[in-house]
């Protein structure tokens, strides 16, 4: 009887302190995420646009497939570019650029990083106007699992090129 | 040494010791199982930690601003003289907000005396605040006053600053406070694009169009989780001039017309309602 109690304190122990310690599968505390240099390559391929902002997304892929958004304003008549990095992820996560939130169900996609190889990739929107960036996270396998894409915003100052022209027509009359 | 434990109370023990254990496991869900992303039911995951919206840089705000047409005016800027009165926490994170819209417009506006003096102010704030390494040993201030003749060249140091200041509060958990910095900023570059006196049909309009992002930074405020800063009267002004730009009839019937918000143009006594309202708050914030 006395070596049944032992075993059942002891069981009852491990149950308790497991339940304190609950499995970190997908609460993001395992990710590890260089975000300096994750942002220092996003940048590198930013000119000669100028930095404007960024975000560092924590990714944990769970079992079933998620999505994150993130609201982008644009602002009309200037030029952007738009840089993810993605080296950070152990699995791929396909980026989806909208023109509406996930609420509208007739929005439509401009941008989908599906076909591009590569885990530094950018976009140049042709309309400015406010973007929604969407990432497509897929579900995992089994294994704790998690990582981080760097999305880096970049525009461009028109009234500096504007300025540009002029000096050079100028010159050119000259 | 005898242990005495009631087997009753071994089971239930062991019993809650398992439920708890297994509690916070990850749940296999038979209708996310398919493979492929786009058909199936999708989730946005609420983010607790990281607000999912983008803020733009006060420098391109200042930007737009000036290709609009936007004059020079250097009585509406925030004088130097009043750093003195920041003593408190909030009035230098605000100000810090403020100076630095003050200094992308003076640069923009080629105003290189004055440009200096504003940068030399937004690197005070910036020590006061506890974020010295944003100007590092003092080579982008040196570099700065080097070059203050070479807009492209100025306009890149003051970009490095916004990406230091962005790499730091992400690097001390505290990114939630961008919000601040931008919120000052914004209302600074709204005070100085509606107080300008330039041609109103051109301002307008950018002015409209910056209003699309309050809403966003009233959630970001409300958002940041520093409870040593007193942010409630931004909030609350910031909340005020949302609602009455939003209660305008040209803006109501805007969204009536589904007309574009670049096409729209505010009458003069909602423009001067605007006005009074961001030249309120933007008092009380360089009040200190």
């Amino acid at each position: 009887m006395k070596k049944i109690s032992t075993y059942l304190v002891s069981l009852v122990v491990v149950a308790l302190l497991t339940a304190a310690y609950p499995p970190s599968y997908g609460t993001g505390e395992n990710i590890v995420c260089n975000s300096k240099t994750l942002k220092k390559e996003a940048i590198s391929i930013l000119n000669p646009f100028y930095y404007s902002s960024s975000k560092i997304t924590e990714i944990t892929y769970d079992y079933k497939v998620q999505r994150k958004e993130i609201q982008v304003p644009l602002f009309k008549g200037e030029r952007y570019k738009l840089v993810f990095n993605k080296k950070s992820l152990p699995k791929d996560v396909v980026i989806k650029i909208f023109d509406k939130d996930q609420t509208n169900s007739g929005r439509e996609a401009i941008y989908s990083s599906e076909d591009t190889e590569g885990d530094l990739i950018s976009f140049a929107p042709k309309k400015t106007k406010t973007l929604y960036v969407n990432y497509f996270i897929p579900e995992a396998k089994g294994m704790k699992e998690g990582g981080c894409i760097a999305f880096i915003l970049g525009y461009q100052l028109a009234f500096l090129d504007d300025k540009k022209e002029e000096t050079t027509e100028e010159e050119t009359q000259e | 040494m005898n242990i005495k434990i009631p087997t009753k109370l071994l089971t239930l023990l062991i019993t809650v010791g398992f439920i708890y254990a297994c509690a916070d496991a990850p749940q296999r869900t038979e209708e996310t199982s398919t493979e492929d992303s786009t058909m199936v039911e999708t989730e946005i995951m609420e983010e607790d930690e990281d607000f999912s919206f983008m803020l733009p840089s006060p420098i391109q705000i200042a930007a737009i601003f000036n290709r609009a047409g936007l004059e020079f005016q250097s009585e509406l800027t925030n004088p130097v003289s009043n750093y003195e009165k920041y003593n408190t926490k909030t009035s230098r994170y605000l100000n810090f907000g403020v100076y630095s819209a003050d200094l992308a417009y003076a640069v923009l506006n080629d105003q290189q005396q004055l440009s200096i003096d504003y940068m030399n102010v937004v690197k005070k704030l910036t020590e006061d605040i506890g974020m010295p390494s944003i100007f590092g040993s003092g080579e982008l201030l040196e570099s700065f006053e080097k070059n203050v003749g070479n807009q492209d060249t100025i306009l890149r140091i003051l970009t490095t600053i916004k990406r230091r200041t962005d790499q730091y509060l992400e690097e001390n958990s505290e990114n939630s406070k961008e919000s601040v910095f931008f919120s000052a900023a914004w209302v600074e570059g709204m005070y100085l694009g509606a107080n300008s006196g330039t041609n109103s049909e051109k301002i307008t309009p950018r002015l409209i169009e910056q209003m699309t992002i309050l809403d966003n930074v009233i959630k970001a405020l409300n958002y940041q989780n520093d409870e040593t800063l007193e942010l409630d009267y931004l909030i609350n002004d910031l909340s005020a001039i949302r609602d009455a730009f939003e209660s305008y009839e040209s803006i109501k019937s805007m969204a009536m017309e589904n007309t574009e918000l670049g096409d729209v143009q505010l009458t003069d006594a909602e423009l001067k309602d605007m006005t009074s309202k961001i030249n309120a708050l933007r008092t009380k914030i360089v009040n200190g």
